[in-house]
């Protein structure tokens, strides 16, 4: 089933179709707010990994550093 | 679980998942339990997969330095969240080695943001000493739903281990938020007949009935049994009860009845809440709501005459469909010696000539059924009072039915019931109402019985003006 335009923005956040019965119960607005706060989660994820990476290596010795980074990049 | 609850505790996790607090999410509150578990798993999948480069690189590096170090990056770089999403990529027995290495606080946090789906191997691995420790730590912090979510990765060993260092309430709302509740019942065997003592005081003193409920509806029907003994023993049922009937969670309790003790359905019969109509009332109207008639009547024999004259009257007013699929599970449930004297002693004529309507038009199956429990237990009295409320019509039914299934073998005792409870005016009117034809199927019949019994029929049918009505009955009665 294809799912409502409506449901679109929650579908390629998820990268898979919603469950239906989510589809035919939330309005609009709720469906563009559960994808809203999806795409948040990523985003925080995304950066809390970005700032992860570089704190990693601050823990990583001295001679292992380069194959790391290496590695990381 | 109520799906009303299963839904909150879907939220609470979802909301773990995006990372927001649950009271952000109350706009799904009216969504179907099993739609949230769906768009969590595949919102995690999507966490998972918008990282995944990342995150397999993070587990790269963790093969080439050692665990000591990726330990400190896990704690101090990572933080709990990303530890918790690299944790499936990582090499099990590294992870675990890993996990050695942090301390229990940390690894409750990584619990609390892990998908055990995406990191099952590491999970089973996980030795039951640190388990347990985690386990404990979450239960400070009443993660009930996080420690829900893994109790279907573990083995019996770290669930016994754990166990241990949970107390009885956090048991009871650990099992209530559980994923896959149909290990509930395994995992309760591992328990200690004592400590299931424990867990069900805990549920009266904490308030967790509905806990303790839900948990028992998804027992064995022989672990139902052996809970309810506990609980009876433990002098419980009557607080399960008054909050089975404060809550409206019969249909939890009814259920389990069938598996009790006759002493403890004795227990529960008697309990002075099975004496408040309003109560009684309302298990009657959750056994008919939720099609629990079976599991209920084996209470009814129990009840003292009050709450017996109650259900009658209530039973009587059911619709006729419902009353037959009662008349049905007895006859099923071996239930005749329960049902008779109910409908003949406590209902009133209304009730009893609907009963009457109803057995004359059952199968043959279950009039037989009948007529052996009647005869075995002595119960040709009461079935006569149902019978005097029979129309003509009705009598002939069970006179044809009755004659199918070998009524000559049944008459002496009928007629001594007859004799023994002075009931000859009911049977014999019954008897000279059929209609010639089933009168002259009931002769031969009749001459079965020896001449003695006979001439005391025909002195009785003289005495009381109703040998004539008799017909070819009266001849054969007569005959020397």
């Amino acid at each position: 089933m294809t799912p409502p335009s409506d449901a679109s923005g929650l579908q390629s956040e998820l990268g898979a179709e919603p469950p239906h019965g989510l589809l035919e119960l939330l309005t609009v607005e709720e469906l563009r707010t559960l994808a809203e706060s999806l795409a948040e989660a990523k985003r925080r994820q995304s950066q809390a990994l970005d700032e992860a990476l570089k704190d990693a290596l601050g823990h990583v010795p001295f001679i292992l550093r380069g194959t790391v980074e290496l590695i990381l990049t | 679980m109520s799906v009303a609850l299963e839904t909150r505790a879907e939220i609470v996790k979802l909301a773990r998942v995006l990372g927001v607090p649950a009271d952000e999410l109350t706009y799904l509150e009216r969504a179907a339990p099993e739609d949230l578990r769906a768009v969590r798993e595949q919102a995690t999948d999507a966490l998972f997969e918008g990282d995944r480069h990342r995150l397999h690189k993070l587990a790269l590096v963790s093969r080439i330095i050692p665990s000591v170090i990726a330990a400190r990056i896990a704690r101090w770089a990572l933080g709990p969240l990303l530890s918790a999403r690299v944790t499936g990529l990582l090499d099990p027995s590294k992870a675990v080695d890993l996990a050695k290495r942090l301390p229990s606080a940390f690894l409750a946090d990584v619990a609390v943001e892990l998908d055990p789906r995406r990191a099952r191997e590491v999970v089973e691995r996980m030795p039951a000493k640190q388990v347990a420790e985690i386990a404990g730590e979450l239960t400070l912090r009443d993660e009930y739903v996080t420690m829900g979510r893994f109790v279907g990765y573990l083995d019996d060993d770290v669930i016994r281990a754990a166990m241990e260092r949970i107390d009885d309430p956090s048991l009871l709302r650990i099992a209530f938020v559980m994923e896959g509740k149909d290990r509930l019942d395994h995992v309760l065997g591992l328990i200690h007949e004592q400590r299931l003592a424990t867990i069900l005081n805990a549920a009266e003193h904490e308030h967790l009935w509905p806990e303790a409920l839900d948990l028992l509806a998804h027992m064995s029907a022989e672990r139902q049994g052996s809970l309810a003994e506990i609980a009876a023993a433990q002098n419980l049922l009557e607080s399960l009860a008054e909050t089975a009937y404060a809550d409206g969670l019969w249909d939890l309790v009814l259920p389990v009845i069938p598996a009790m003790s006759t002493a403890t359905r004795l227990t529960l019969a008697r309990l002075p809440i099975v004496e408040n109509p309003q109560a009684l009332a309302a298990i009657l109207h959750t056994a008919g709501e939720h099609d629990l008639w079976a599991a209920l009547l084996p209470l009814v024999e129990h009840l003292p005459p009050g709450p017996r004259d109650q259900v009658a009257g209530l039973g009587a007013t059911l619709d006729q469909a419902v009353l037959e699929h009662i008349v049905d599970l007895v006859n099923d449930g071996g239930l005749w010696s329960m049902f008779v004297p109910l409908a003949a002693d406590h209902m009133d004529a209304v009730g009893r000539e609907r009963v009457a309507q109803i057995i004359a038009h059952v199968d043959v199956r279950v009039i037989n059924g009948m007529a052996d429990a009647v005869e075995r237990d002595g119960l040709w009295p009461e079935l006569l009072r149902i019978a005097a409320d029979m129309r003509t019509d009705q009598l002939q039914r069970i006179a044809d039915r009755l004659l199918k299934v070998g009524l000559e073998q049944r008459l002496p005792a009928l007629i001594a019931a007859v004799e023994q409870t002075g009931l000859w005016d009911t049977g014999l009117r019954m008897l000279g109402e059929l209609d010639p034809a089933l009168q002259q199927r009931l002769a031969p019949v009749a001459s079965t019985l020896n001449p003695a019994e006979r001439s005391r029929v025909a002195a009785k049918a003289m005495d009381l003006g109703l040998l004539d009505a008799l017909g070819p009955i009266a001849t054969v009665l007569a005959a020397p």
